[in-house]
């Protein structure tokens, strides 16, 4: 039996280095501080990104592609980017905020309902976004 | 069972794809195409040489043969990228960087949305990690069919760095049916177009973002969403992933509301699982 190493006890008060990790880990984009924009980028962006490729070329070896595993795990993506097409259009960031919920759900609707019916995936686009910015021009005050 | 690991969409069934192939016919008819197939049959057991002029002719091959379509909907998907992160305060180096970098439109749109909130650098890298667990499958499905004994880490992450849900699908129709030699090649062809399209798209977005119309910026931030339904929609193999696409677009709103931390990574497990269970109840296949 080996002796268990000695593990400091938890100290009461974070120390100076757990306090600085926290600060890094909650702090926001900011591009007063150049180094650190671009290090918020890399970190929230490039590298959460790309361990799921890192991962991937990593599992590509081994894995049969169509094993339920496989299967299961492309439902959870297709759903998962559903899901976030759901949430782009309902709850909106940025410039598309500024259209009302309605005119959001029509222009949408109007796009995939042409989509689907039509199969023409450019003249349906270019329906949709005519739409709402139609829309918006003629809520203009 | 004899069943393509991955089975290709059916070229009737996307629409996208229509162009890109009266562009391929017209190039193969060109003649360009079937002196390069006659180029690669004899180049087989020569040496690296000749390989190397192979490979360059494969490059051109997937460059000239990108398709239009998806690159021109990409472009101008990124030029309604390119507005928002000028509306998140980003520059325009970081704008087009996150592009290059990142290539993934639902990863870079989830990191710009969650910088305009102001989220801590780990909140935002959980979102955004969340967001690209569809880049998991995607790689692992696209990645055999261009493996080689000679690839190091260098070129396996460069192929892999390129996979997209565009890339994806523009690719796994393709790539497969060419000579293992002008895979590779090719598909960084068609990469080189699809993501610089992008790029072009990012830096002119931004560069216009100031001077767009409210109704022309708010119209093509509709885009992104609708060309990713579309997008889903038309390569949706099957009633499965119709239903997967179903329970995302109905799951995410109420999880929204009841977590919204974790309300995508929750869609996906709940919606996957989901599709799964009633996939195998029914016994829909893929």
């Amino acid at each position: 039996m080996q002796p268990s190493a000695p593990i400091s006890p938890p100290s009461p008060e974070p120390g100076p280095v757990a306090l600085a990790l926290s600060d890094i880990a909650s702090r926001s984009f900011s591009n007063e501080d150049a180094l650190w924009a671009y290090a918020y980028l890399f970190g929230a962006g490039v590298l959460a990104n790309a361990v799921w490729r890192i991962f991937g070329a990593a599992l590509s070896g081994g894995i049969k592609v169509d094993s339920r595993a496989m299967i299961w795990v492309r439902h959870v993506s297709t759903a998962l980017v559903a899901g976030l097409v759901a949430k782009m259009v309902l709850f909106p960031t940025g410039a598309l905020a500024q259209a009302d919920l309605w005119m959001r759900l029509l222009a949408f609707a109007a796009g995939f309902g042409l989509f689907l019916v039509t199969k023409r995936l450019l003249v349906a686009l270019a329906v949709g976004l005519a739409l709402l910015a139609a829309a918006l021009f003629l809520t203009a005050g | 069972m004899p069943r393509p690991p991955q089975p290709c969409l059916p070229d009737a069934v996307h629409p996208i794809d229509l162009a890109s192939k009266i562009e391929t016919v017209h190039m193969e008819n060109g003649g360009g195409a079937s002196g390069e197939r006659t180029a690669t049959a004899a180049a087989a057991p020569t040496p690296s040489q000749t390989e190397g002029a192979t490979a360059w002719r494969a490059y051109a091959r997937g460059v000239r043969e990108a398709p239009l379509i998806p690159a021109f909907i990409l472009f101008v998907t990124f030029v309604g990228y390119g507005a928002m992160t000028k509306d998140a305060g980003l520059s325009l180096m970081q704008s087009v960087l996150t592009t290059l970098t990142i290539y993934a439109l639902p990863a870079q749109v989830m990191l710009v949305d969650q910088i305009a909130r102001g989220a801590g650098l780990i909140a935002a890298a959980f979102a955004v990690t969340v967001t690209s667990i569809r880049l998991l499958p995607l790689t692992v499905a696209l990645l055999p069919h261009m493996r080689r004994e000679n690839h190091g880490p260098l070129m396996t992450m460069a192929i892999a760095h390129l996979v997209a849900v565009s890339m994806w699908i523009e690719s796994m129709r393709r790539v497969p049916h060419l000579p293992q030699p002008m895979r590779v090649p090719f598909y960084f062809g068609l990469g080189t177009v699809l993501l610089g399209v992008s790029a072009l798209g990012t830096g002119l977005g931004f560069l216009m973002a100031a001077g767009m119309p409210r109704e022309a910026a708010a119209a093509l931030m509709l885009m992104t969403p609708l060309y990713f339904l579309m997008g889903l929609t038309a390569s949706a193999l099957g009633p499965a992933d119709r239903c997967a696409i179903l329970c995302g677009v109905m799951l995410a709103p109420c999880l929204h509301v009841i977590a919204p931390a974790a309300d995508l990574l929750l869609t996906g497990v709940i919606g996957g699982t989901l599709t799964y269970v009633i996939a195998r109840w029914r016994g829909w296949k893929g």
